[in-house]
């Protein structure tokens, strides 16, 4: 038995095609993991399995030994941030942010929402419409989203990806700066070696297949 | 590169609608509001049936929405077996004619029922099930998956992803669509005609009642000015609404991939969706079981009756009213496309009062079509131009109806076309209106093929002006149906079913042709 995330033969079939076969990963507390892949290999897949928006055809997810493979994702605990934010568009960036921490009383939300818009460096934006928004700032709002409700663990799809270059290896470095102080353990996946090397404590790669995508050290 | 100048398009609709429209509606409107006509208004039995239209809308405008919201999730988010089965078969009461669905629901319900709040109100949502299912689900479908994702890793429990995220994104359609459905009801003219009664009756009905019986044309046209004004004031509230609830949002490219049911509610709504489906087929079973029943056995008389020669001179056999219908049909089709075609152009090239034109040319299907009708017959029934005694004017009448229809399905495939492919053209030394043929007008005749379709399926099932126009020696089918029901006896309403029988055959027909031009995911409604 482990702590933290453990993944254990994960096979995923979407639309009859195998796209994952057999995924078997450990992210410990407080370890970033960096998974590298080309584009199409299944990595999208496998963080959908591990936040529990898929079903996997077999495996196992566990968190600390407990298996939560049948969980659904809201009693998962386990945060993900999206390629492109998907930020609620009817809401304001506060309340995006916010809306992870509903249950908290107003006093205590608010509070919450002004400490992330500081940890991602956006002070004072918490009124403006999601619309208005540039690409880096959309996707720092949605690392706080993610990180309001004190994930146990944060899962990041490629979250740069659609930025340019200098503006995703700031973002890289703030990102990982901002997992080191909230202290959350991350599985973060992106196609760039050097992104890769800049945010993990450790690298995988998914190897395709023919029986779909499996994990290796990188 | 600019697309052709918009005023080249916007000539011809613009006489047309000024002529056939804007005219006779000025003229029903200066009737009412400078005459002896504002008595009506004085009368409390007015206020009762304004109250009863009112009432039987919103009833039917709600009852539709809960009926019709768990099919538009099933069929469009849900991998049903046999989804676009069940879609079509729910899709279908909105072609039929209104005559036909109420001539239906006589069959289907017990004879109390007739004339009561009940039965109005079945009609309406047998009919309009299809607006709030094609409307919803059409977004629905392409609406972002993975908002819903976020919201659940977030901590949400699937009821609050429902309330705060798919509402918020999927209310500008569910208003929309309500907006329809209270539209047609509010205005509900041969469902009311044929199932309501004394005091379950509808402004619409009342305006053809006082022009037809009564002969009070001040007072009806009084009335017909208070239900266009009504109709405005929704038009406006709802426009309103819908821009304040409007929602800029990324919508998935194709279809988003239907999931299999898996949760309890999931569940719920694909069985609800099939057995909407079996009680949508009832009332045209019903028809034709009266179509085929004579007293206590089964028998073929009414529909032999159908086609010979009656003793009166209202007996015409069956092909009479047919040809009619079709050739009403193929003239309405021809002057709504041409209309509704040019006009969509012009809305889509317009540099500046696009909204405006685009509203503009909604008005008609905002109007009641018997103040449409009314307006047309007391306009061209004088000099200079007495159309009275012509056949043309059914067709005019019924193609003012279709044009907004041929008109919103023409508009989003205009406005798809890329215009750098225009660019194109022109560097490659295309004259503008070589690059608008080139083009534009591939694209364009596809659509307008859909739209012939519809607006074949309008004519065909016209009612409400075409009762007003048609001429008593050249009944239409719905016309004929209309004089069958109102006679005394087994004989009218087992006529009248195998009729309606045969005008669903015929309609079916148009919207299966027309349905095959259409690609997936092109505009509906």
């Amino acid at each position: 038995m482990s702590a933290g995330l453990e993944v254990r033969g994960l096979r995923v079939s979407l639309g009859g095609a195998q796209i994952l076969g057999g995924a078997d990963l450990d992210v410990a507390p407080h370890e970033v993991v960096a998974l590298l892949g080309p584009s199409g290999a299944g990595k999208s897949t496998l963080l959908r399995a591990i936040a529990g928006l898929v079903v996997p055809a077999s495996g196992t997810v566990s968190w600390d030994g407990d298996d939560i493979t049948s969980v659904a994702p809201h009693l998962r605990r386990i945060g993900l941030v999206f390629q492109d934010a998907v930020l609620f568009p009817h809401l304001d960036v506060a309340a995006n942010i916010g809306y992870g921490v509903h249950a908290l009383p107003e006093v205590e939300r608010t509070a919450r929402v002004e400490e992330l818009l500081a940890l991602v460096d956006l002070e004072g934006l918490g009124g403006r419409p999601v619309d208005t928004l540039s690409g880096g700032q959309a996707q720092r709002v949605a690392l706080a989203r993610a990180l309001a409700p004190r994930p146990r663990l944060l899962l990041l799809d490629e979250p740069f990806g659609a930025l340019d270059r200098e503006l995703r290896e700031r973002l890289a470095a703030d990102v990982r700066d901002v997992l080191r102080s909230s202290d959350t353990p991350a599985l973060h996946v992106t196609h760039d070696e050097d992104e890769a090397q800049a945010v993990g404590d450790r690298v995988l790669r998914l190897v395709p297949g023919p029986d779909g995508a499996a994990l290796a050290p990188a | 590169m600019q697309p052709p100048p918009a005023w080249w398009f916007a000539v011809v609709p613009a006489v047309f609608l000024g002529f056939f429209f804007a005219w006779p509606l000025v003229t029903v409107l200066a009737r009412g509001l400078s005459s002896a006509g504002l008595d009506v208004l004085g009368s409390a039995p007015t206020w009762r049936v304004v109250w009863f239209t009112l009432l039987q809308a919103v009833l039917s405008t709600v009852a539709t929405l809960v009926v019709a919201l768990p099919a538009a999730y099933a069929l469009h988010r849900l991998a049903v077996p046999g989804r676009r089965l069940l879609l079509a078969l729910l899709t279908v009461p909105f072609v039929l004619p209104t005559v036909v669905v109420g001539t239906a629901f006589r069959a289907l319900l017990p004879e109390g029922w007739t004339g009561t709040l009940g039965a109005i109100v079945l009609a309406h949502v047998f009919f309009n099930i299809a607006v709030v299912v094609r409307v919803v689900g059409g977004l629905w479908a392409h609406l972002d998956r993975r908002y819903e994702a976020a919201a659940s890793t977030l901590g949400s429990r699937p009821w609050r992803v429902l309330r705060t995220v798919t509402w918020p994104l999927l209310r500008p359609a569910v208003l929309a669509s309500a907006a329809l459905v209270f539209l047609f009801t509010f205005t509900s003219f041969g469902v009311v005609l044929v199932l309501g009664g004394p005091t379950t009756t509808t402004i619409e009905v009342e305006i053809y009642r006082r022009t037809v019986q009564l002969f009070d044309l001040p007072g009806a046209a009084t009335l017909a000015v208070l239900q266009l004004v009504s109709v405005l004031l929704v038009l406006v509230v709802a426009g309103r609404l819908q821009r304040r609830l409007a929602v800029r949002q990324r919508l998935a490219r194709a279809d988003v991939a239907p999931a299999p049911p898996r949760s309890a509610v999931d569940r719920a709504a694909a069985a609800w969706t099939v057995v909407l489906s079996v009680l949508v087929a009832l009332p045209m079973l019903a028809l034709l079981h009266d179509s085929l029943r004579v007293g206590e056995r089964w028998g073929l008389d009414w529909w032999s009756a159908l086609l010979q020669d009656g003793p009166s001179t209202r007996d015409v056999p069956l092909w009479e009213p047919l040809r009619t219908s079709l050739s009403y049909a193929v003239v309405a089709t021809l002057i709504a496309v041409v209309v509704g075609g040019l006009a969509a152009c012009a809305i889509a090239y317009a540099r500046r009062g696009g909204p405006v034109l685009d509203a503009a040319s909604m008005l008609p299907l905002g109007t009641s079509a018997v103040t449409l009708g009314f307006g047309l017959l007391v306009t061209f029934a004088v000099r200079p131009v007495d159309l009275r005694g012509s056949w043309i004017i059914v067709p005019i009448g019924q193609a003012l109806v279709a044009v907004p229809l041929v008109v919103r399905t023409v508009l989003p495939v205009l406005r798809a076309i890329d215009p750098r492919l225009r660019e194109v053209a022109a560097t490659l030394g295309s004259s503008p209106s070589r690059a608008w043929r080139t083009v534009d007008l591939p694209v364009l005749g596809r659509a307008l093929g859909v739209s012939a379709g519809l607006a074949a399926a309008v004519s065909l099932g016209e009612f409400g002006a075409t009762s007003f126009l048609a001429r008593s020696d050249a009944p239409t089918l719905p016309i004929q149906i209309g004089r069958l029901l109102s006679r005394p006896g087994e004989a009218g309403v087992g006529m009248a079913a195998a009729l309606s029988v045969v005008l669903v055959g015929v309609t079916a027909l148009v919207v299966l042709l027309a349905e095959r031009l259409r690609r997936p995911g092109q505009a509906e409604l």
